[in-house]
This record gives structure tokens, C-alpha cells and sequence, in this order.
């Protein structure tokens, strides 16, 4: 059986399915496009946020922050009264959901900030998308390389 | 008697194999890699930076690195060849790009061909900024795929 058409369409194939994976997302809606982008920020007020960049627009920042608890940090409340407790005062915004990390409670919240409440900002890639990046094409560059070789 | 395919050798045949069971073996790895990435709360690398793309007002393009945002303007790092328009004037302990005269931002790296300048963008510059994401097979990897495909082709002229 001629293998070539086989092996030459296994490459195509994997071609397609990983620059496919490739995506534009406008800054103003990361989270409809799929893509995860992190942010650092400080507020004018000196409140410092980490989380998950969801938007960026002309009038404001709007994130999934990120809070640990500990340290001051109190996690209360149960289901749709979940609140976020930073020494004494709520934090604004909807938990969205609260996780357990290296065993710790980790609470997602969405927020939204006026952009002119932003002193400054950092953007951060997905730690996963970084090294899965060099993983596959270290990896699948000489496979797509050799696999051509052999079927021509 | 067996008919062997033409064009597939039983020598082929088992070189497939073998790279069929190497790739097998590079997914399972890659993907146990992937796996224990972003395993803490904080599941984004520590260097700042995200590659852009942005749509200037007066009809440009401008593709480079997002790294943050400050006094309401976007800060891009982007690369500008060297030419003989392109000028570095060092002011205030702050080297500044020139281009044709005009102040493009802040030299952050000078090398061999180009300099890669971090401009600030505010609302009123640019029309859209995207940010592009999981674009894994880049440059490198071509340049790795077309070095392997000779290496293979050498091998087996061989």
C-alpha cells in the first residue's frame, strides 16, 4: 500500500489543526475570543489587582481578579452570596467562582474599573500557552520536516 | 509471492513505524509538559508581554509586543530597521528614537539591523488592537521543519 498520500495528508492535517489554532482577539472583548491574556495593575488609589485581563476599551478595564485567601483576605459566604473580604472591606464585583490551589481558596472575581482609575498596567501571556508554544514547535517542526522528507 | 507496493520497501515501512511511535511518544510527553504548566493561582509568565497587532488611526499597521498600560496610552515594544532616517538621541539618561525627526519613543534594545522601540499609544492613535494568541507554529519551527526535511533527504540518499 502506497503510504505516501496517507502520511502526506497527516501532515497537512496537523498543519491546518495547529496554525488554525492561531486567533486575533480585539482588546476590547479577550474573553468572546477565546484568548487569556494576565494582567497586574495598580489603581490611582493604590489597590493592586492581579487576574485575567477580560477587556481593555476607551472607558474601562474589566477583569477576572484573582484573590488567595489569607493574609487579610477572607473568602465568605456560600453560592450566590460569595463575597471577598480584604481587611474588613468587601471587595466590589461578582465572584464568579472560588478554586482550591496548592490548598489554598483562590476566588475569581469580576470587576470593572473607570480607566482613568488605572495608574498602570501590566499584560502577561498564559504560562501554559508559553511553554506548550516552545514544546510544539520544537517538536513539531522536525516531525513535519521529516515526515514530508519521507513521503516525497 | 507476496507483491510488495511499489515505492513502499519493507525498510520504509519500518522507518514510519518508528517515527509513528517516536511522534506518539513527543504528543504524550507534550502533552504531560502542557499539563503541569500553570499550575499555581498566578497561571501567566512573570515577563510582561503579549504580541499585538494594532490598527493606527492614519492607516498603519503596528505589530509587536503589548507590555502594559500607563497614563491612559497602550505601551508597545516594537522593532524599527535601522536606516539612514532612524536616529537615537540620548536625553534625560533616556535614549529616544527619531524617525525623519519626529520622536517615535524609547530605544529599548539597539542591535544589528533594527531597534526595538517602546511607543505609547493613546485611544486617539489607533483605531483596534488585537492580541494575537496560540499562533504556535511560528518562524522557528519552519525553519526547524525545512532543516529536518534536508537532513532526511541527506540521510537517505545515503
Amino acid at each position: 500500500m502506497n503510504r505516501k498520500p496517507i502520511v502526506l495528508t497527516a501532515v497537512i492535517a496537523a498543519l491546518l489543526l495547529t496554525c488554525g489554532c492561531a486567533r486575533q482577539v480585539p482588546l476590547s472583548d479577550l474573553s468572546a475570543g477565546g484568548a487569556v491574556v494576565g494582567v497586574m495593575a495598580r489603581t490611582v488609589a493604590g489597590e493592586e489587582i492581579r487576574g485575567e485581563l477580560l477587556s481593555l476599551t476607551q472607558r474601562e478595564l474589566a477583569v477576572l481578579a484573582h484573590y488567595t485567601e489569607g493574609e487579610g483576605i477572607k473568602i465568605e459566604g456560600f453560592g450566590d452570596a460569595r463575597r471577598v473580604v480584604i481587611d474588613g472591606t468587601r471587595v466590589d464585583g461578582e465572584v464568579v467562582g472560588v478554586d482550591r490551589v496548592d490548598g489554598a481558596r483562590v476566588a475569581r472575581v469580576r470587576r470593572t474599573f473607570p480607566i482613568l482609575d488605572i495608574d498602570r498596567a501590566t499584560f502577561h501571556r498564559s504560562r501554559q500557552e508559553v511553554s506548550l508554544g516552545a514544546i510544539l514547535s520544537l517538536l513539531l517542526g522536525p516531525s513535519v520536516g521529516g515526515l514530508l522528507a519521507l513521503a516525497i | 509471492m507476496h507483491r510488495i507496493a511499489e515505492g513502499c520497501s519493507g525498510a520504509t515501512a519500518g522507518r514510519l513505524l518508528r517515527l509513528g511511535g517516536l511522534l506518539v511518544a513527543a504528543a504524550l510527553v507534550s502533552g504531560a509538559l502542557s499539563g503541569c504548566a500553570g499550575t499555581s493561582a498566578w497561571q501567566f509568565a512573570d515577563e510582561p508581554g503579549v504580541p499585538v497587532r494594532v490598527e493606527l488611526r492614519y492607516g498603519g499597521t503596528l505589530e509587536g509586543t503589548l507590555v502594559g498600560f500607563e497614563d491612559g496610552a497602550l505601551v508597545v515594544d516594537h522593532a524599527l530597521p535601522k536606516s539612514e532616517n532612524l536616529e537615537v538621541v540620548r536625553m534625560d539618561g533616556r535614549e529616544i528614537v527619531y524617525v525623519a525627526g519626529v520622536a517615535m519613543g524609547e530605544a529599548i534594545e539597539i542591535r544589528d539591523f533594527d531597534v526595538v522601540v517602546r511607543e505609547r499609544l493613546f485611544p486617539s492613535e489607533y483605531d483596534d488592537a488585537r492580541v494575537r494568541s496560540r499562533a504556535y507554529f511560528g518562524w522557528g519551527a519552519a525553519v526547524a521543519a525545512v532543516l529536518a526535511f534536508l537532513l532526511v533527504q541527506l540521510l537517505e540518499e545515503q
